[in-house]
């Protein structure tokens, strides 16, 4: 509902000496405002803040679509220090890091594979075609980063940043294969896709000034004035619509009000950031036109500039796009000269090209880990530590659409809640399993997660044990 | 063996039928082939299988809040102040069932989205009020001081009106003359005060959104007629892709939308704009997916003619041929899929094997008698668009003509089959058509394959950027085949057998009518789709009488109750 809080989210707000309030403009309920984590605030372990509060832990997704080939990919042995397979080698040095899960199933398949097994992975429930011509597929749910996120999510600047790495995605066949991130069925969440886009979103206006704090900036109490006025023109447009277009003016709503929560942020605080936020400076403009695309290089900026808007506390929630479902993407490899999802499908034999394009996706996911492990938290660790990031897939196999033994990785042990560095062989549960235990090791405190409806129960009251702590 | 859920229309043909049949004993796709309901395959017959007849009384469709396209925004911010303003960059359309205008009707926006308003409004009106020459357009005053409340409120009463496209509410105009007061006590400045107040009108969702209620006339049980501010806006937004101008406000506040003449000497003025191509030119960019000829994946290693302007040529290329038959010399649209009549610059010239125009640019060409090429299948754009990187693909070029130009269905293809091509074999290379024997021999693959390849085969003399060739795989290459019982020697043959198939016509109605309403049409529109087609025979087949006939319709009057 518009106007509505989580009524715990303050309880959950991080507790700073200069804690400021915004006033909902028509709720009139009360806003917590995160600012970065000063190590002095820490309690003696460095485990919680000094009044008990937890740190904060979070959730990220990397994609890529048309799966893997399971046979090649699964790990050789099972439990600590798995051998790879073959297409599994590129992250044989983060191996410490990263657990794989093998064996698991989409509980619900259905259809090409694509969208039911992006459905389920991403959202834990079941798709819906809302017409079979033109073919339009969306989910039934809202996407796990944004069930975090309104639990984790409500006291940083963004309360989730969505990122898409390739320039391909096939969006002509609904809102399933174009997206990873969904507020709700019919809410996707764009992702950025622009380094220097990206930058301005989270740096521009993120100035951390220790010391004497710097004169307000009148400008922002005037865009404030602003926002008041369209808030206002919002919740005088809602009681006169349908239901469906309340919940659209409910996204946006939300959407002004995270406007407010940053501005209120730009106020000097006078504090210090966090020990290793450092904002960068403003990326080069990338350009990539070809129909090959350089994929790695704009992994690598993403990925720094993501991980650093972590570390200083911007978001606790991510997802990122590195193909979409169905990934119509041209890999930078020679002879790759279609995309590939044509060539998941008519490349013969033991697939060499589909597998150079897998070698190189699992590569990119490394990148990804490396970053977020190259930042040194303040609590001892990195920040990967503080993390789960989840990497899946739309099929298990691109080539046969298959919707078992999913390719699973899961990075980071959400500050020793999951275990990291093992390969755990599933006898075929649901996926919803694992989906369970990542919203719950960040803190999301679930009894039951999945689809419970009337076309189908596929919901799960337990996660898999394998991977907690 | 039939079920109400597999509806096999009678135009099929035997083989076809029998593939259903042992598909349908395999259990795995099931309804090969579904028309929307209304109209069925010609040819006499039961047509589909539906359980309930369309109802023969018309229901409006639910109201929704249709959002502004991206491209209507941008559009708009022109209109409101002039072409010098900067127009910022917004996230990209999301496309729902074909069309920008379906997904801006349905979907919610993002939180990104959301800052990108804020932005994008503060930059506008910031860009606005810092000029001199805008002000003086669009601010009906002179200011008397930093702050002047009378000038305030005339400005938002006037340019008020041009935004929200009707005239502001009381409350309305305090709350926005309460922001500029602020601003332009705050900073000082008076131009400032509007500044804000322009960057808040901006970001209002009686902006950013259209609110189609209407009032209830009794006529439709759960229908209301729309009042005239809001038909002003459908009719603007449809024709113009962008927001009425004063005059259609006058018309609405005058009353004058209320009638059918006078609503029709409005769509007449609007048509006759050169704005008015615009709507329509952004229908047919959709309905073909034109977009996506800005980053074609064909490599130049292997399409020796593939330049990085070729994509944007043939873009331009289509919409220049549907802007002539339309706009031009409205002729029979139908001429679209088999004429001769085209557009080409120098590239697309190399492309086709036909003289460049002199000068440059773009001309007009009408292809001789002799030539392998004739109409919308054969332009580069669509071939291009329906291929591989690396090969045509007879399967992608068969779907869309089944889905996009003939409103059919082809269900998926299942889970867990195999779907690669067999590679060449010993035998030495196999031409695109051995190749899709593949699909044959398999029966879960035929059932739908058998409605796909065959009429993409027609196309086959058209390689994946559409230059001509005769040889596949060092073999003759054998276009004929036959759509739904009609045969075809070529590519020509296929277009003649396009043009006249019972389907084409309703389904390019559909299509108009999908995108002008931003829905897909419910079962209570069938009988205006059903009129609509009526009377577009009758008329020739011209666009622009479709186009007024639907402005007219009660589809485009009404709008009905939201759950």
């Amino acid at each position: 509902m518009i106007g509505s809080r989580p009524s715990d989210s303050s309880a959950r707000g991080i507790r700073i000496p200069r804690r400021t309030f915004l006033r909902g403009a028509l709720s009139g309920v009360a806003v917590g405002i995160g600012l970065p984590i000063l190590e002095a605030m820490l309690n003696r372990g460095g485990t919680a803040h000094a009044d008990g509060t937890a740190l904060p832990r979070r959730l990220g997704i990397f994609f890529w679509g048309n799966g893997v080939h399971p046979d090649r990919w699964r790990p050789t042995t099972i439990g600590p220090d798995w051998m790879p397979g073959e297409q599994l080698v590129p992250l044989a040095p983060l191996k410490s890091r990263v657990t794989v899960v093998t064996g698991m199933n989409n509980p619900a398949p259905e259809g090409d594979g694509h969208g039911s097994g992006a459905a389920a992975l991403l959202t834990g429930w079941g798709f819906k075609t809302i017409s079979a011509t033109p073919k339009n597929l969306a989910p039934t749910q809202e996407s796990i980063d944004q069930v975090a996120a309104k639990k984790i999510g409500t006291t940083t600047a963004f309360k989730s940043l969505e990122l898409r790495i390739t320039r391909r995605v096939h969006k002509s066949e609904g809102l399933l294969y174009g997206y990873v991130s969904f507020s709700g069925p019919s809410a996707p969440n764009e992702p950025e896709g622009d380094p220097v886009n990206l930058y301005n979103r989270i740096f521009a206006d993120f100035k951390p000034s220790p010391g004497t704090p710097p004169p307000v900036d009148a400008t922002v109490a005037l865009r404030k004035s602003v926002l008041d006025a369209v808030l206002a023109d919002i919740q005088s447009l809602r009681g006169r619509v349908g239901a469906s277009d309340r919940a659209r003016l409910e996204q946006h709503f939300e959407g002004i009000r995270a406007i407010e929560t940053r501005l209120e942020q730009m106020k000097p605080s006078g504090m210090a950031p966090p020990m290793s936020c450092i904002p960068p400076s403003m990326p080069a403009p990338f350009s990539d036109t070809g129909p090959q695309e350089q994929l790695a290089a704009r992994m690598k900026v993403m990925s720094e500039l993501l991980a650093m808007a972590l570390a200083c506390d911007r978001t606790r929630v991510f997802t990122i796009q590195f193909t979409g479902s169905v990934a119509v993407t041209v890999y930078p490899i020679p002879g790759f000269s279609t995309h590939q999802h044509q060539l998941s499908h008519e490349e013969p034999g033991n697939q060499p090209l589909m597998h150079q394009s897998i070698l190189y996706t699992m590569k990119e996911f490394g990148t990804l880990v490396s970053a977020l492990d190259a930042h040194s938290e303040a609590t001892g660790g990195t920040l990967l530590d503080t993390c789960a990031v989840l990497a899946t897939s739309d099929c298990a196999e691109g080539r046969s659409h298959i919707q078992t033994d999913y390719p699973i990785l899961i990075a980071g042990g959400a500050r020793g809640k999951l275990r990291m560095g093992i390969h755990h062989r599933s006898n075929g549960e649901s996926t919803n399993k694992v989906l369970f235990s990542l919203l719950n090791a960040v803190g999301c405190n679930l009894t039951e997660f999945g689809e419970k409806s009337a076309i189908r129960d596929i919901s799960v009251t337990s996660g898999l044990s394998a991977i907690e702590i | 063996m039939r079920t109400s859920s597999m509806q096999v229309p009678r135009c099929l043909h035997g083989a076809l039928i029998r593939a259903v049949l042992v598909m349908v004993a395999l259990g795995s796709c099931t309804g090969v082939i579904k028309e929307p309901p209304g109209r069925g395959p010609s040819g006499g017959g039961a047509g589909p299988s539906s359980s309930s007849p369309p109802p023969t009384m018309f229901v409006p469709a639910p109201a929704t809040l249709r959002r502004l396209t991206s491209t209507q925004y941008r559009n708009t911010l022109k209109q409101l102040f002039g072409d010098s303003i900067a127009i910022p960059a917004l996230e990209p359309d999301i496309i729902v069932s074909g069309y920008s205008s379906v997904g801006a009707s349905t979907l919610a926006i993002s939180p990104r989205r959301t800052e990108q308003y804020e932005t994008d409004a503060l930059a506008v009106a910031r860009d606005a009020m810092s000029r001199d020459e805008i002000r003086r357009v669009i601010v009906p005053c002179t200011p008397a001081g930093v702050t002047d409340e009378v000038c305030v409120e005339k400005f938002l009463v006037q340019f008020g009106r041009r935004v929200f496209r009707r005239p502001l509410a009381a409350d309305e105009i305090a709350r926005y003359g309460m922001v500029a007061s602020t601003a332009s006590e705050a900073l000082g400045d008076f131009w400032r005060g509007l500044e804000y107040a322009i960057s808040g009108l901006l970001q209002s969702p009686q902006f950013l959104y259209r609110r189609e209620m209407g009032t209830a006339d009794g006529r439709y049980a759960s229908g209301r007629r729309l009042d005239g501010y809001e038909l002003a806006s459908r009719l603007s937004f449809f024709l113009w892709d962008s927001t009425p101008d004063d005059r259609l406000l006058d018309a609405a506040g005058a009353g004058s939308l209320g009638s059918p003449t006078g609503l029709r000497a409005e769509a007449e003025r609007l048509l006759a704009a050169q704005a008015g191509r615009d709507g329509l030119l952004r229908f047919y960019d959709e309905l073909f997916a034109l977009a996506g000829l800005e980053d074609l994946v064909q490599l130049p290693s292997i399409y020796r003619l593939r330049s990085d302007t070729l994509g944007a040529s043939l873009r331009s290329e289509a919409l220049r041929v549907f802007e002539d038959a339309v706009f031009g010399q409205e002729r029979d649209i139908r001429e679209l899929v088999d004429g001769r009549r085209t557009f080409v610059n120098a590239e697309i010239a190399r492309l086709y094997g036909v003289p460049a125009p002199p000068g440059g640019g773009f001309g007009p060409v009408d292809l001789p008698e002799s030539s392998h090429r004739a109409g919308i299948l054969t332009q580069g754009a669509f071939l291009a668009l329906q291929a591989h990187s690396t090969s045509t693909s007879p399967t992608r070029r068969g779907k869309f003509i089944r889905e996009r130009l003939l409103c059919q269905t082809i269900p998926p293809p299942p889970s867990n089959v195999v779907t690669a091509l067999p590679p060449d074999g010993a035998g030495g290379p196999r031409t695109m058509r051995q190749k899709l024997e593949a699909h044959r021999e398999n029966a879960v693959c035929a059932s739908c394959h058998s409605v796909m390849d065959p009429i993409g085969l027609g196309l086959e003399n058209f390689d994946a950027i559409g230059v001509w060739r005769t040889m596949d795989a060092g073999q003759v290459i054998d276009a004929s085949g036959d759509l739904d019982g009609v045969p075809f020697s070529d590519a020509r043959g296929l277009a003649r057998a396009v043009r006249e198939h019972q389907s084409t016509v309703p389904c390019l109605v559909r299509n108009l009518f999908r995108f002008a309403g931003g829905h897909m049409e419910t079962a209570g529109e069938e009988p205006v789709i059903t009129a609509l087609v009526d009377g577009f025979a009758a008329g020739g087949y011209r666009v622009r009488g479709l186009v007024l006939a639907l402005i007219d319709s009660p589809a485009f009057l009404y709008s009905g109750d939201s759950p």
